[in-house]
Formats: C-alpha cells, structure tokens, sequence
C-alpha cells in the first residue's frame, strides 16, 4: 500500500499548474477569495471535528460508502486524513502545493475505486454542513456572509473539477493502454512454414484494422521472405463489400511483393453472402479450411507430407 | 542522359533501378530492354525495383508496357523486391501490374523466371 502510494505521489500531474490557474481564473476564483478563506480559518477549526463526525455519520449510513471503512483504526485515520484536507480549504495557500495535494487526493480516491457519484455527493453533504456554521458565524455582515459563501464555492467547485480529472484521465489511460492491446492481438502474422506465413483475423475488420493487417502482413512478408500467406477468416463474423474489399487489396498487394495470397476460413453462409453480394474473388486462392490452404501452400512450395507410422 | 544500365546474366537481362527516373529515362530503358531481348537473345527480364521507395503511376504503367512487349519478343518479365509500402501505394491507386510477374527478391526472382521459360519451353 505504501509503495502504491509513492507511485501515486510521484505521478506525472493531470492538471499542470498553468492550468490550474486558467480554471481558477474560469471560476472568477480571485486573491480576495483567498483571503476571505484564510480569514474563515479559526472558525472553520472550530466547527471541524463536528462536520468531519456528521460527515461519516453519513458515510456509515451506506452500504456502499460504509465498505471503505472495515474497522475502527481505518475510520480514525481516514478521518484525521479527512480532517487535514477540510482545513486545507481554508489555510489560504492555493498554489503549486494545493493542486499536488488535490491531485494526490483524487487518485487515491481513484485508486480504491470509489465511485465518483458517492465522491461527489461528499461534496455535497461538505457543503450542507458546512453552509450553516458559516452563515452562523456572519449573520452579523450578510455582505461579506454571502462573499465568503461564493468563495467556498467556487474552491469546493475547483475541487471537483480536480477529482473528476483524475479519474477520467486514469480511465483514458486505460482506455488506451486497451485499443494498443487489442489492435497488437488482433494481427499476429504466423510463420508456420518455412516460407509460408498465416494470419488468423479475428473479428470485425473495419478500415483501420484492414490497414495495421495489411501492413503487418506486407511487413513480416518482407522481413521473412514467404512466399506464401493464408489469410484466415474464420473469426470474421461478417464479410460484406468492405471486408472484401480490404481482402483483395492485401492479396494484391502481396501479389505485387512477389507472395501469393491464400484466403481460408470460409463458411457455407459466408460464400452464400459474397455470392449474393455481387463479389467475385476472382484470381485470388480460396480454401474452406486453413487446413486445405496449407496442403495448397505445400503443394505450391514443392513440398510433401508423408507419415512415417502406421 | 540517364541510362539504366542492363546486365546479361545467362539468358536473362538483369536490370536494377536504383535512383528516381524521369519520363525519359522510363522510355529508354523501355527502348533499350527491347534492343537487348531480341539482340542478346534474352528469355526473361528481371527488374529489381528494391531501390525504390516511390512508384508513380507513369512507372507503374511502364512496368506493365515493358511485359506486354516483352512478351511479344518471346521474353518474361518478372518485377523483384517491391517494398511493403510501395506495394500499399500501387495498390490504392490502382495499379496491380496484372500481367506482370512479381518475386520477393533477385534470388526468388531468377527461379521464378526459370519455372517460366521452361513452362513456356514445354508449351
């Protein structure tokens, strides 16, 4: 755990200071605020173990935010946590070293999966309990009372545009980390033979995808002298116009490399489907099974299969 | 100017395209390959574009005449060692070289050319 949190300490921020002050600078959140904030710091110390209590009286109440705190110990130091972070709205200081501390804060949060809508609706009960105690403490000037009121505002919205950040970027990188995976597992290009390559697609083959087969296949054709490729489409769900297209592209393109194309894998509906389509895959090699294309391959390459046992 | 100079290996002429070709230079070399065949006697035509990085569509065509007229003078062509990339640029302007024989490189090409003229031999 403490190693994870080093990591998360150290990250590279989501939110850089430059921009952090353009968001400050969106919310009309001025140096004025800031001084308002600080000046609301002794009583803020005031009502805090009070609203920090309110608060997981709250979090007790649901099952789902209740998960997060097993025993008492993890309660304790989640709330000292919490506490520090309460008097960090108003310690006046919200630079370089608050948005770090707000950044760290949302990952964390990110990081033990806690729902955003249960963060949010934190943020909200903050508000709720917070909201009254100041009203209370400057009824007497409800000018400045309404001033100090915009200004927790605006920094609690800050806040939350901070924590959102954090998890819809974690989210992105995972996002991305995934299409990288996908699109590098759904070309492998086999060697299977000497000379003969086969590439199994699997799924639907829009253009992008059309275009990372051809070049990977173009490629490893290069890099190992086949001269001959099947191409699998036994996990393509469904050929049309496109796919066909694509299809006769790579065959021909590997023509003009001096390799021969294969196509295997194709169903009964499949065939009925290019047939009825109006498409003729005229010229190219075209085998129901890979196991016919590769006794093909074998044939074209000169070579024989023998058994050597009964 | 420019002239692609062609190499007589056995019974194949052997050309290697290593710089960019104008126009003119794609028409000598069309001119002079057809010189050669009938005067060497040649059975085959092995071009070498592995050089290339770049094939417009006047080469492209080209590639296509010079078989054609090849053909006629009794020769095979067959084209070696096109790259991955200029492979993908022919083929999405549409020059797939139909009637022109391809090879990976030199080596696989003189086989092909080979299996070629004898198949031609027998016929």
């Amino acid at each position: 755990m403490h190693k994870a949190m080093a990591v998360l300490q150290q990250q590279k921020p989501e939110v850089s200071l430059e921009e952090w002050e353009r968001r400050k600078e969106f919310v009309s959140f001025t140096e004025e605020d800031a001084a308002l904030l600080r000046e609301l710091r002794p009583i803020a110390e005031s009502y805090a173990d009070e609203v920090i209590d309110g608060l997981y009286k709250k979090f007790i109440q649901f099952p789902e935010t209740k998960a997060f705190f097993p025993d008492e110990k993890t309660l304790n130091r989640v709330k000292a946590l919490q506490k520090d972070y309460f008097l960090g709205l108003t310690r006046g200081e919200y630079g370089a070293d608050y948005l770090t501390n707000r950044l760290f804060i949302g990952r964390v949060h990110q990081m033990i999966k806690l729902s955003p809508r249960w963060y949010m609706g934190a943020y909200s009960i903050y508000k709720q309990l917070v909201f009254p105690k100041v009203i209370e403490a400057s009824k007497h000037d409800l000018e400045k009372c309404k001033r100090i009121l915009m200004a927790l505002i605006r920094l609690i919205s800050l806040d939350q545009e901070i924590a959102v950040t954090t998890y819809i970027m974690a989210s992105e990188l995972v996002i991305t980390r995934q299409s990288e995976e996908i699109v590098e597992l759904s070309t492998p290009v086999m060697q299977i033979w000497d000379q003969v390559l086969a590439l199994p697609i699997i799924g639907t083959l829009d253009s992008n995808r059309a275009q990372t087969v051809m070049d990977s296949l173009l490629n490893r054709i290069a890099e190992t002298g086949a001269r001959i490729a099947i191409i699998d489409i036994t996990g393509v769900p469904i050929v049309d116009t496109g796919v066909a297209q694509y299809l006769i592209k790579a065959v021909t393109a590997s023509r003009l490399m001096g390799a021969e194309c294969i196509i295997s894998g194709i169903k009964p509906h499949i065939a009925e489907a290019i047939v009825q389509l109006g498409l003729t895959l005229e010229g190219i090699a075209t085998k129901p099974t890979m196991a016919d294309a590769l006794a093909l391959a074998f044939q074209h390459t000169g070579l024989t299969v023998s058994k050597t046992k009964t | 100017m420019d002239r692609i100079p062609i190499l007589k290996v056995g019974n194949i002429l052997l050309v290697s395209i290593r710089v960019d070709m104008d126009d003119i230079t794609v028409q000598n070399l069309h001119d002079d390959l057809c010189e050669d065949i009938v005067k060497k006697r040649a059975q085959g035509v092995l071009i070498d574009i592995s050089s290339l990085d770049m094939v417009d569509s006047y080469i492209g065509h080209m590639l296509g005449t010079i078989a054609s007229t090849s053909s006629i003078l009794g020769a095979v062509t067959v084209v070696a060692g096109m790259r991955p990339a200029v492979a993908l640029t022919m083929v999405e302007l549409g020059l797939t070289l139909k009637n022109v024989k391809t090879a990976l490189n030199i080596e696989l090409g003189i086989v092909e050319i080979n299996n070629l003229i004898q198949v031609q031999g027998a016929t």
